[in-house]
């Protein structure tokens, strides 16, 4: 493995972990379903303020 | 004789509202009571429901309901209109303009730093979400039809940071007739709000006011916010504010939510009100002279021999007296009268039927609306009719006509479909795969240059830009549909389609209203089943929430798009429309399946207000389809982004963590045996197929994603359409992903939602198997 194999790595690694973080605050902030802007999550959220 | 007797166009008048219950009572409090003129408008398109005009606005019920409202009726030219008192000047009272209504002193203000809670309180469709956008700066999502928020949501006023506004379900009184409106009246009840705002929509003003009455009762300040009044001024209408403001004895403030006018007025008042505890001025308006006072005498009478109860109760006394007379067992309960009291109670209210000529619910409605009927007299001009009105009248003609309007409805979703699919959507996808096929190469030609490791080399190009990119290209036909379904809903279209497919929905024992979620699942599961919270029976809830996950939803595209471009390109159009229809035909069979087993009955009445058609808001679609997109992309780049990476690892390392040849040798393909003789006979047996479908249960579009990762030679070079057909039954009806079972389990349970996963899998399963044994037969391979 050279250096460009182990950049390219850990930039993939680094876009999974925020790909998990990201899911993980959406699902806190929503519904639970994950997805920040469907009806069911803007029906739920306790918007600004909160 | 009754209402169903009467014929288009012939006014009537109501002699008595017979039956029992919630729904008598919720007819009552949309103003069905005796002596209320209606006007028969048209029947649906196949006899029933029927809708009518009264009060102002237009109310759609069955013709069974109909029959039993006893009526006389009113002969042409009889049909005066009531005469307003014509404009005079009236001082404006300056309700909570400094306390002139509250000399200093007689008032406490709340302490410094108390956080001042407002509760958003209105009738359906009144504008509240509206309201609450412009309040808090928030994007809650709004239509045109009743029932949008079925939840509360909170928020800060902006520029009020100590201030913390809920907006709440659309109730049209006290008594609340479904599980939503049990939520607003629980939450002024119970969680004692410092103020309320009661949205008014002035266009509508005698049944919007019909709540106003019952709130000014709970003895909490309260600003009322008439609303839509741009609308009701361009038709030559007004409202004398200074009169409203005086015979209510609260501030009344003129807005119109959707033009941000009079917000800064109407957030100064309540602020004001809130902070100095304004109660309203009056709260009796039951007429001494009226009828003999039968119900001014009966309602005082209990006042005073249920103070004390009421006090440790913490109920409002007005309240609860009136709820005592309209015979609301929950608030009798918590005052627990005793025996002989509860038998006092009851001479009272029967002396009081007996005086009045009705019984103890419409006298008391009757009292509200008599009230109502003179207030507007002495300060609301109504216009002549509203353009608004006019314009839904032609086009009802045409889209709730009796021969016009199903093939209308029909039309209209093939119109959006093809024009989804084949038009705008396919042609903005075709631009945005040829863009993500050029990055890809890109990427592919600078990773060969670099000589990067061929295992790194694979995950980036085969799993990454593979899975991700393929789910991408959708984007455009997902924004696409939401367009269109947020175009029927902001319109008011969604509450005809209601209308007149209530008598086709109840042969398969649902309501008419049980279609607006199903055509909310067409876009996605979770806000659908959170729809069914209007309904007003658990029975029908269930029913339909059981019922939409046989709506296909947006995310399940990418799966058919995939399958119809390697298998039957030259027949797209043909499968996306039996895909769709096999949808509602399998949920037609297993409405029909649970109407005779599970949920035996009927479904109950069908009571709707009909909005006036409006143009949806450029700034609403806007701002939805930008939520769709934003949540689409996010959705790429993280659940399915997570799938690829993990697909691709567990696919091209075996047990012992070396890198495989052979997939067939890799963890996934071990993992995924397992369930090989199970989905062997309707020919999805390959492991990477199972694979796919099991990653769906996370997110549908990554069914998608993981096949372009598994299947890297082609899936049509490895499945044969036979199995390919098999795939996209199976996709079409197994179980919803993972969030929408969350939001069952949500609504009716943990049971209910294991039910709906196996259950999916079950019909799916049988279902494909189906589509196998036929295939077979016909001597497709």
């Amino acid at each position: 493995m050279n250096l460009t194999d182990i950049l390219l790595l850990l930039a993939v690694a680094a876009a999974v972990v925020l790909a998990v973080i990201g899911c993980i605050r959406r699902k806190r902030k929503g519904c639970g379903c994950g997805c920040d802007g469907c009806t069911g999550c803007s029906k739920q959220k306790r918007s600004s303020g909160k | 004789m009754t209402l169903r007797e009467i014929r288009i166009g012939e006014a009537a008048r109501v002699e008595a509202l017979h039956g029992e219950g919630a729904l008598r009572q919720h007819f009552l409090d949309m103003g069905v009571i005796p002596g209320t003129q209606l006007t028969v408008v048209k029947y649906a398109p196949m006899g029933d429901p029927m809708e009518l005009r009264l009060h102002g606005y237009e109310l759609t019920l069955r013709l069974a309901d109909a029959g039993q409202i006893e009526v006389c009726p009113v002969p042409a030219g009889a049909q005066a209109e009531k005469k307003t008192k014509a404009y005079r000047r009236t001082e404006h009272p300056g309700l909570g303009e400094g306390g002139r209504f509250h000399p200093k002193g007689s008032v406490t203000p709340l302490p410094e730093g108390t956080q001042l809670t407002f509760a958003l309180v209105g009738n359906q469709n009144s504008g509240k979400t509206t309201l609450f956008n412009r309040l808090t700066g928030s994007k809650q999502h709004v239509g045109n039809f009743p029932g949008v928020t079925v939840d509360r949501k909170d928020g800060a006023i902006k520029g009020y940071p100590e201030t913390l506004i809920t907006d709440l379900p659309g109730i049209y009184s006290m008594s609340p007739y479904s599980s939503e409106e049990i939520v607003s009246r629980n939450f002024v009840l119970q969680e004692k709000p410092h103020c309320i705002i009661n949205i008014v929509d002035a266009t509508n003003i005698e049944r919007n006011l019909y709540l106003t009455m019952q709130l000014l009762e709970m003895d909490t300040p309260v600003v009322v916010a008439l609303n839509m009044m741009d609308e009701l001024t361009a038709n030559g209408g007004s409202i004398d504010v200074n009169a409203m403001e005086k015979l209510l004895g609260v501030p009344v403030v003129p807005i119109s939510a959707a033009k941000g006018e009079g917000i800064d007025e109407l957030v100064e008042h309540a602020v004001h009100i809130a902070k100095y505890q304004e109660k309203p001025l009056r709260q009796d308006f039951c007429d001494k002279s009226a009828n003999g006072g039968a119900v001014h005498r009966c309602l005082h009478g209990i006042c005073h021999l249920i103070e004390d109860h009421a006090d440790s109760a913490g109920l409002p006394l007005r309240f609860a007296a009136s709820k005592i007379v309209e015979g609301d067992t929950l608030i009798t309960q918590q005052l627990s009268l005793e025996q002989n009291e509860q038998e006092m109670m009851e001479h009272i209210v029967t002396q009081m039927e007996r005086e009045r000529g009705l019984d103890r619910s419409a006298a008391i409605a009757d009292m509200r609306f008599s009230f109502i009927l003179k207030l507007c007299g002495e300060s609301v001009t109504k216009p002549v009719e509203s353009r608004e009105r006019r314009r839904s009248e032609r086009l009802d003609t045409f889209l709730t006509g009796k021969y016009t309007a199903i093939p209308a409805f029909i039309g209209i979703m093939a119109l959006v479909f093809w024009l989804t699919f084949n038009v705008i959507g396919a042609g903005l996808q075709t631009l945005l795969e040829t863009g993500i096929d050029a990055l890809t190469q890109v990427c592919d030609s600078a990773l060969t240059n670099a000589h990067v490791n061929a295992t790194i080399h694979s995950l980036i190009i085969d799993g990454i830009f593979a899975g991700v990119g393929s789910v991408l290209s959708f984007l455009p036909i997902i924004v696409t549909l939401f367009f269109f379904l947020s175009l029927l809903e902001d319109s008011g279209y969604i509450a005809r389609v209601a209308f007149f497919m209530d008598k086709l929905l109840r042969r398969i024992g649902l309501s008419g209203r049980s279609i607006v979620p199903m055509l909310i699942g067409f876009g996605c599961s979770v806000p659908a089943v959170m729809a069914t919270r209007t309904l007003p029976s658990e029975r029908d809830r269930k029913m339909t929430i059981l019922l939409t996950p046989f709506m296909s939803c947006t995310a399940k595209l990418p799966i058919y798009a995939f399958f119809v471009s390697a298998f039957f390109p030259k027949r797209g159009g043909l499968i996306m429309v039996a895909l769709y229809l096999g949808g509602i035909l399998t949920g037609i069979l297993v409405a029909l399946l649970y109407k005779g087993t599970l949920f035996r009955g009927e479904a109950v009445p069908f009571v709707m207000e009909l909005p006036n058609y409006r143009l949806p808001g450029l700034r609403n679609v806007a701002q939805l389809l930008w939520e769709k997109a934003k949540d689409f992309l996010q959705r790429a780049f993280s659940v399915i982004l997570i799938a690829t990476v993990v697909v691709w690892f567990l696919q091209s390392f075996d047990l012992h963590l070396d890198l495989v040849d052979d997939p067939g040798q890799s963890i996934l393909a071990a993992a995924a045996g397992i369930l090989v003789p199970v989905m062997q006979p309707v020919g999805l047996g390959d492991w990477r197929i199972i694979v796919s479908l099991v990653s769906g249960f996370m997110a549908k579009e990554s069914v998608v994603s993981t096949m372009e990762v598994l299947f890297s030679e082609g899936v049509e070079t490895v499945l044969t359409p036979l199995t390919a057909a098999s795939m996209l039954v199976f996709s079409l009806l197994y179980t919803p992903c993972v969030a929408a079972i969350a939001s069952v389990r949500r609504e009716l349970g943990g049971r209910w939602a294991v039910f709906v996963a196996v259950g999916q899998c079950v019909i799916a399963w049988l279902a494909a198997l189906l589509v196998r044994v036929i295939g077979m037969l016909l001597g497709v391979m």
